[in-house]
C-alpha cells in the first residue's frame, strides 16, 4: 500500500514527453482527467486517451477553461509584481484577447465575450480577496503549479507510476492552506453541484498533492465555480475536506485501477461500462456506444477528430 | 453601449488599441453593474432614468490613460 511517505516530489517539470511507455498503450503518468476516464468506463479512456478522439464542444469547454485559468494566472502574477487592479486587469485582458484573436466559436454560453465577461467579473469580485495567494520560498505566488509525484511501485520495475496535475493557486485563508480550484458551469449550483466534490478524484488527488508539495498538512480545497449565463457570471464558492484515512484509501484504491489499466492495454481490451453512460451529463460518445459494434468506426469517425492526446505531463 | 461592445469584441487584435481595450473593459462592467441592479440590458433603448442612475457611476470612472503598450508581457 502507498502512502503518503512513499512519494517523492519531483520539482522540474521539463520537457514534454510521452506518458506511455515506449511502443505500449500502458499509461505511467497518470493526471486526474485520465483518472476519471478510466474510473469512469474503460470504453471511454480508450476512446479519449488512446486514440484521442474529442468533440467540437469538448474541444470549445477544454479551451474556455484553459484560458480562463491562464488569464488569473496571469492577473495574479501581475498583482505579485506590485501592479495594481486595474493596471493588471487590462494587462490580463489584452493578454487574453491577443491569445483568442482566432477564437470564435459559435456556442451559447462557452463563447469568447463570455470569457471575457466572466474574467472581468471574477476579477472585480475578487478585487480583495480574503483567500491570499500562498508565497513560495522563492518568492514567486504559488500559481499554476504543476506536480509530477512518484510512486513506490510502477508498470515495470525501472519505471515508477507518476501522479501529475496542476493546482490552479494555494491559498491562506483564515490561518489555514488551502489548494483552490477553479471551475465553470452552465448550470446553478446547488447542493448536488457542491456535493459531487466528495468523494472526488481529483480533489482528493489535489489535497495529497498539496501536502506533498508544501509538506504540511492541507485539508482539502476551495472550489470557485463561475455559473455562465447569458447576461452574467456568477461565481460562488464551496469548500471540500480530505481525512488523512481519506487519501491513505484513495492510494490504496488508485493502485488497483492502475493494475486495471495496465491489463486493459496489455490485452487491448477496453470494456463498457454501460452503467456509467448517463452519469456527468451524459457521456459524449454515447451516440457512437449505442449503434452496432460493426458501424461504430463510421459514426466515430463522423461525429469526433482525432486529436494529440491528452498529456497529462504537458507543463502549462 | 451593446452595439459598440460587440463591435469591439468583432475586432481584430491586430486592430486593437489601448483604448479599444480599455472601453472593453469599461462596457462589461457597465453592463454587469446594470445587471445588478436588476436592469436587463436592452439593445434598443437604454435611456430610462434607471440606467442613466447606474451608468452615472461611470462618468467618473472613465479608463485610465494605460502607459502599456500592445507589446506581448508574457
Amino acid at each position: 500500500m502507498s502512502t503518503q511517505e512513499d512519494v517523492e516530489y519531483i520539482d522540474e517539470v521539463e520537457e514534454e514527453e510521452s506518458p506511455f511507455l515506449p511502443d505500449t498503450n500502458i499509461q505511467f503518468a497518470w493526471d486526474s482527467t485520465s483518472l476519471e476516464y478510466i474510473k469512469r468506463c474503460p470504453r471511454l479512456y480508450y476512446y479519449k486517451m488512446i486514440v484521442g478522439y474529442t468533440s467540437n464542444e469538448e474541444d470549445v469547454n477544454l479551451r474556455f477553461g484553459a484560458e480562463f485559468h491562464q488569464t488569473l494566472h496571469d492577473y495574479q502574477l501581475l498583482i505579485a509584481d506590485d501592479i495594481e487592479h486595474d493596471e493588471a486587469m487590462f494587462l490580463a485582458i489584452k493578454e487574453l484577447l491577443l491569445r483568442t484573436d482566432e477564437w470564435r466559436p459559435e456556442n451559447k454560453y462557452k463563447n469568447r465575450p463570455f470569457l471575457i465577461r466572466s474574467v472581468i467579473r471574477y476579477l472585480d469580485k475578487y478585487k480583495d480577496d480574503p483567500c491570499k495567494t500562498v508565497v513560495r520560498p522563492d518568492g514567486t505566488p504559488a500559481v499554476e503549479l504543476s506536480f509530477r509525484l512518484e510512486l513506490e511501485y510502477g508498470p515495470t520495475p525501472e519505471q515508477p507510476y507518476i501522479l501529475c496535475g496542476h493546482i490552479d493557486r494555494m491559498v491562506e485563508s483564515q490561518g489555514t492552506e488551502f489548494f483552490m480550484d477553479y471551475k465553470t458551469t452552465t448550470t446553478t449550483p446547488s447542493n448536488w453541484y457542491w456535493d459531487q466534490f466528495h468523494p472526488h478524484n481529483q480533489m482528493t488527488l489535489y489535497t495529497f498533492a498539496a501536502n506533498v508539495i508544501f509538506d504540511t498538512p492541507i485539508k482539502g480545497g476551495i472550489v470557485r465555480s463561475g455559473q455562465i449565463m447569458i447576461e452574467d457570471t456568477r461565481f460562488t464558492e464551496g469548500m471540500t475536506y480530505r481525512t488523512e484515512g481519506e487519501i491513505e484509501e484513495w492510494l490504496f484504491d488508485l493502485k488497483h485501477w492502475l493494475v486495471m489499466a495496465k491489463t486493459y492495454a496489455e490485452n487491448n481490451y477496453w470494456p463498457m461500462n454501460d452503467t456509467a453512460c448517463d452519469k456527468y451529463g451524459g457521456c459524449k460518445f454515447r451516440s457512437v456506444c449505442s449503434k452496432a459494434p460493426g458501424v461504430r468506426d463510421k459514426f466515430i469517425k463522423a461525429d469526433f477528430k482525432e486529436q494529440p492526446i491528452w498529456n497529462p505531463l504537458r507543463a502549462r | 453601449m451593446t452595439k459598440e461592445l460587440d463591435k469591439l469584441m468583432d475586432m481584430r487584435a491586430a486592430d486593437y488599441t489601448n483604448d479599444d481595450i480599455n472601453n472593453i473593459i469599461v462596457y462589461i462592467r457597465k453592463q454587469l453593474a446594470m445587471w445588478d441592479a436588476g436592469i436587463k440590458p436592452k439593445r434598443e433603448a437604454e435611456s430610462s432614468e434607471k440606467v442613466q442612475a447606474v451608468l452615472a457611476k461611470f462618468i467618473n470612472a472613465a479608463p485610465k490613460p494605460q502607459t502599456s503598450t500592445l507589446k506581448r508581457r508574457f
